[in-house]
């Protein structure tokens, strides 16, 4: 009935909270309270440190900035570079989802292809950028000891695109892969047998249905480069100075907050802009263009049997390559000297250990804080959300995305300026690292648990009701275990991010408290690369444990079947 | 099985909704005050197109949603601020809302373990009724990897299996193909009978409606058009809008000339029909004149009494034959069952038309 689904009466703000449950409420006000101290607040001095200067409105800062020549070129070169990274990684990515949904591949290259691609996702974003140096560097593998160049420059703008491209072309063929395999096989089958050639077909009616998704895809490896500090640290050297960049020097180098602040603004607008162009408007879009059931994937017309070998030898050659690369770094963590002495040692790792053990305390003790804090998080603003438990749940939604969609560099100098003076001192702790953690990556948990319970209607807890059952023994025996799913989505990425990121917080450790990412990072700098590759490898191994151990807990208590259906990576 | 309930009786007294919604302009009259009695036993269904109230009426019924005004009275106890999960009523949903997470016996069983039965006396019980609806075997299923139909027999066991003192179906069938539906809705019905569960059943069809219940309550716009059984609701339709929604009807607008006790004479087009109606219109005034298609007869040949009617449009459909005439101006169905070879009649023909007034009904204007 139309009438069924009806919104609070206004009869003032009293009266229309009456229809709230109290705990909702309390609830809800309490999420408001996080959300005010963690997100808004820093932005908030964000904003204020840079158009405010002695009480007074000021474009002062902004326009510093922009008179030195070399931001202006670090901000032409983000553009460029975000730009070139978000074209390559879509047709890569689109080569790779067109295989994976069209090309009819076997079982076996499908999981293949899959395993590999989660390898960037699961390691630290520079892990590719690392073994760039082991491959291309001035003792590389490939120039030096099978080329015999000497002194080659890895260091630019094309390796930095190319480091970028490998460790986001996932993002897009997730994007991709979703997209065509919505997009009903029958609608090419259908021109094909119109009398359209293949590749006519293609054109006409495969690509214009899958370019929503690939603006998508292009926003989303666009925002991701240009909010990247770390690949761009590691190879861009410097000839290429990019924003992200100028801003840690800016902040690190010169101790000029205000400069930095100024910076990540310039960085922040377009970040924002994307991520509302592409929430509000190529998503929308999705929904008039792809109908139809899931795929099967399998569409043996559209492609030809060469185009198909062509597809599998690109894709097969790419997933050599950052084969070959993650194979490096576990190589480069068992060698002497890389590029010198290729002797067998343990030393990194023993050293990894040792000197390196508090960070990975550090790192563990914050990561295994931040999952479940995080993971809760999402699935609270989400219930609350979905729901119409609170009143302005769009807002709360909006607002709990804001620290997902900032760059993480942005998120980190922000929280630099909120937290290190009073009235909340956090600055050297880890409440600090742990708390840009999850509410940085707690809107996937929120994405997630708003997309399943969309799915779940209310008619299933009705139906626990009106069995008998009283709301928490609905809450316990339905409703937990149905949104369970999102709430491990929310753990694993929380836990994934908080091991692997590090431009949000890299301005946040201290002496107490530090990192793996920032200790890898140090080391590829100072070029000592058998100690950052053992970090590295460390990291990858335990996000991988973890996340099987997650998805394995899922599967004992028999809900794997309801991830499957309702999963968003 | 567990014990069975003592049929209950439903009454409504007064009882309304009214919703706010900004975007549709304030207030939404879904259901306006209304009584409405519900006999022990009975399988009464509420018809009506969509946003008519019927499917906010059940939910009231339900504890789904409190009524603005008015009692809900089941088996003569005030369930008005009764909780929906104290209520004892099964309610089959539109959707099934199966628990996706548990098996076809989980779900099943789901009412009972919250009574906290015996593990024992859950497992004959369950045992019991999916035999009932024909899904033994079925048990360890999940509600994805089993048909539309046995998902409706799962929702369907689920709310049996408890014995509720109610049963409280919403469009039940509306997600199944049309052989599916008629059969399901045959196997509802003998459940229900078997049973002896009163039922309140909520469809927008109005065959489903004619096949299934013992009594039909017509609704419209939040409000009670019509109650009565089957064949009352069919051939002495109470308005214009009953006539309508419940099968096809013949509108003749006519003049009240004279009414005498019971009986009605209405002149249309010249013509005086004298009608049996419990109706009493003033003279002069407009009424209606409702014949169902069936009911007229046409034949060869018209005489200078006969009414006569052109044939515009013949509709073969098999079993019977739709022709679409001109009748005293108007448009007018007749349906002739049964047809045999050479007795159709082409466009254009002139026919004589039968209206037999004991067949007729009268509506107020």
């Amino acid at each position: 009935m139309a009438a069924r689904r009806n919104t609070p009466k206004q009869a003032g703000l009293l009266g229309g909270l009456g229809r709230y449950s109290p705990t909702a409420l309390v609830l809800g006000g309490l999420l408001w309270i996080f959300l005010a101290i963690f997100i808004l607040y820093p932005l908030y001095k964000l904003l204020y440190m840079t158009f405010v200067q002695n009480g007074t409105f000021t474009f002062a800062s902004l326009t510093r900035i922009l008179s030195r020549r070399g931001n202006r070129v670090a901000l032409v070169n983000s553009l460029k570079l975000g730009v070139i990274v978000g074209i390559l990684s879509t047709v890569v990515g689109f080569l790779f989802a067109f295989a994976r949904s069209r090309a009819n591949l076997a079982k076996g290259w499908r999981r293949f292809i899959d395993a590999i691609i989660v390898l960037p996702m699961i390691s630290p974003p520079f892990t590719l950028a690392l073994s760039m140096l082991f491959a291309f560097g001035p003792r590389g593998l490939l120039t030096y000891r099978l080329l015999g160049m000497t002194g080659s420059s890895i260091y630019g703008m094309w390796s930095t695109v190319w480091a970028q491209v490998l460790t986001y072309f996932p993002l897009a063929y997730l994007t991709l892969r979703g997209v065509l395999e919505n997009i009903n096989p029958s609608l090419e089958e259908n021109a094909f047998s119109l009398g359209g050639s293949r590749l006519r077909v293609f054109g006409t009616v495969t690509l214009p249905l899958a370019t929503p998704g690939l603006a998508n895809s292009f926003l989303l490896v666009f925002s991701a480069s240009l909010a990247d500090f770390a690949i761009p640290l590691v190879l861009a050297g410097h000839t290429f100075p990019v924003l992200s960049t100028q801003a840690y020097l800016q902040i690190t180098g010169l101790y000029d907050l205000r400069g930095g602040a100024a910076l990540s603004f310039i960085l922040l607008v377009p970040s924002l802009l994307i991520f509302f162009l592409q929430r509000y408007w190529v998503s929308r879009k999705y929904y008039v263009t792809v109908t139809g059931k899931a795929a099967s994937g399998t569409n043996a017309p559209l492609v030809s049997r060469g185009a198909k070998y062509g597809l599998l030898a690109f894709c097969l050659v790419v997933s050599a390559f950052i084969l070959l690369l993650y194979g490096m770094i576990l190589f480069g963590s068992l060698v002497k000297a890389w590029g010198a002495n290729h002797e067998f040692t343990l030393a990194n790792y023993r050293y990894l250990f040792t000197h390196g053990l508090k960070s990975i305390k550090d790192t563990l003790y914050i990561a295994f804080w931040a999952m479940p804090l995080g993971g809760l998080f999402g699935i609270l603003v989400g219930y609350l959300v979905t729901r119409k438990l609170v009143p302005a749940g769009r807002l709360m939604e909006s607002v709990s995305m804001i620290n997902y969609a900032l760059p993480g560099m942005v998120v980190g100098i922000a929280y630099l300026l909120a937290f290190n003076d009073p009235p909340l001192v956090l600055t050297g702790t880890a409440t600090i690292l742990i708390a840009a953690y999850v509410f940085r990556y707690s809107p996937t948990g929120v994405r997630a648990t708003i997309a399943t319970l969309q799915q779940i209607d209310r008619s299933i807890e009705e139906a626990s009701t009106s069995l008998g059952a009283d709301l928490v023994t609905t809450l316990r025996t339905i409703t937990v275990p149905l949104v369970l799913p999102s709430l491990f989505a929310g753990l694993e990425v929380t836990f994934t991010r908080a091991m692997t990121a590090i431009s949000a917080t890299i301005f946040l450790v201290s002496v107490n408290w530090t990192l793996i990412t920032v200790r890898i990072l140090e080391s590829a700098t100072e070029l000592e690369l058998g100690n950052a590759a053992a970090f590295s490898v460390f990291v990858i191994v335990v996000v991988y444990v973890v996340t099987l151990g997650l998805r394995g807990i899922l599967r004992l208590l028999g809900l794997a079947t309801v991830q499957e259906k309702t999963a968003v990576y | 099985m567990a014990k069975t309930n003592q049929a209950a009786e439903i009454r409504l007294e007064n009882i309304s909704k009214t919703f706010h919604d900004r975007a549709r302009g304030g207030a939404v009259h879904a259901v306006r005050p209304l009584d409405l009695e519900i006999k022990p036993g009975q399988l009464t269904t509420l018809l009506g197109p969509s946003g008519c109230g019927k499917t906010t009426l059940l939910r009231m019924v339900a504890g789904f949603e409190e009524p603005t005004t008015g009692r809900i009275i089941i088996g003569g106890q005030d369930q008005t601020k009764v909780m929906a999960n104290k209520r004892d009523i099964g309610f089959v949903f539109q959707n099934y809302a199966l628990f996706p997470h548990m098996t076809v016996y989980d779900n099943v069983a789901y009412g009972l373990k919250l009574k906290g039965l015996p593990a024992s006396q859950i497992r004959e019980a369950v045992g019991d009724v999916l035999e009932m609806v024909g899904l033994t075997g079925m048990e360890k299923r999940f509600p994805n990897q089993i048909s539309g139909g046995e998902q409706q027999r799962v929702a369907l066991a689920r709310v049996i299996v408890t014995r509720p003192k109610v049963l409280l179906f919403d469009e039940p069938l509306s997600n199944l193909d049309a052989k599916r539906r008629v059969q399901m809705r045959g196997e509802i019905k003998a459940l229900q009978k078997m049973l002896s569960i009163t039922s309140i059943y909520v469809t927008h069809d109005q065959e489903e409606a004619l096949a299934i219940s013992d009594q039909i309550v017509v609704m419209n716009k939040g409000t009670i058009e019509q109650v009565g059984t089957p064949w009352e609701v069919y051939s002495q339709p109470r308005s214009l809008f009953v006539a309508n929604f419940v099968g096809t009807t013949n509108v003749l607008p006519a003049q009240v000339r004279e009414v005498q006790g019971s009986t009605v004479a209405a002149e249309v087009q010249g013509r005086v029909f004298r009608v049996q109606t419990s109706i009493s219109p003033a003279v002069g005034s407009q009424v209606y004149l409702l014949i169902r298609p069936e009911a007229a007869q046409i034949a060869a040949a018209p005489g200078e009494e006969d009414l006569v009617g052109t044939v515009k449009g013949v509709t073969y459909l098999g079993e019977k034959v739709e022709y679409d005439l001109e009748v005293l101006g108007q448009d007018f169905k007749v349906v002739v069952a049964d047809p045999q070879r050479g007795t159709v009649f082409e466009p254009g023909a002139q026919v004589a038309v039968n209206i037999p007034e004991e067949r007729l009904s009268v509506v107020d204007h």
